[in-house]
């Protein structure tokens, strides 16, 4: 089972504000919408039918592809919601708690889709860019 | 959903950036944003919603669709 885990940047933050911790917020929710993001594209050239896909069983089934997706689109949404959060930070508040959680549940969306997309070359580029592991 | 661009104009040249140069749309957003004087960090998080945003459409559309990904 493949497994990606975004590296807890955020641990140790301090309750006390400053540009250092924002920053690594942002770097933190940065990485965490290029793995997304990577893993949408690499998704969407694997379903089943689509020109240059490979042929089943080394491509996502249709079905699955909608479970897929609807999925993607929770965890965009998280996406946007933690991006703004840090966005909106002020810059004399305590670190936003929630940050955290919200990058989770992305984890749980990235590593949904990893366990579903068939072996190949795809796959294991998908991996080495993001630096995931079977 | 707010941006920190704003005019007309410049979201003009920012299209023509990208149509010319191939550049990215996440980049190129960013790049215009701290040219016009946006902290880096803000700029970014701005391109990370913008582009969230345009994917989670996409993937709901993908989730909806009742024919396969090419329609």
């Amino acid at each position: 089972m493949r497994r990606f885990m975004f590296i807890a940047l955020l641990v140790g933050v301090t309750g006390c504000a400053s540009s250092g911790v924002r920053h690594v917020a942002t770097v933190s929710v940065v990485s965490a919408h290029a793995v997304l993001a990577a893993t949408q594209d690499t998704e969407m050239l694997l379903v089943c039918g689509k020109p240059g896909a490979p042929a089943a069983p080394a491509c996502v089934p249709l079905a699955e592809h909608k479970v897929i997706s609807a999925k993607l689109a929770d965890a965009f949404g998280v996406d946007v919601q933690v991006a703004t959060i840090i966005r909106d930070w002020p810059a004399t508040g305590a670190a936003p708690t929630s940050i955290g959680a919200l990058l989770g549940q992305i984890t749980v969306v990235v590593n949904y889709v990893l366990d579903h997309l068939p072996p190949g070359a795809l796959t294991t580029k998908l991996l080495t860019v993001i630096g995931g592991a079977k | 959903m707010t941006f920190t661009i704003q005019a007309l104009t410049q979201w003009i040249a920012l299209g023509e950036q990208i149509l010319n140069t191939g550049q990215d749309a996440l980049t190129a957003v960013k790049a215009a944003a701290v040219a016009h004087g946006i902290e880096q960090d803000t700029a970014q998080l701005d391109a990370v919603i913008l582009d969230a945003s345009l994917r989670r459409a996409m993937a709901i559309g993908q989730a909806e669709a009742n024919k396969g990904p090419n329609g």
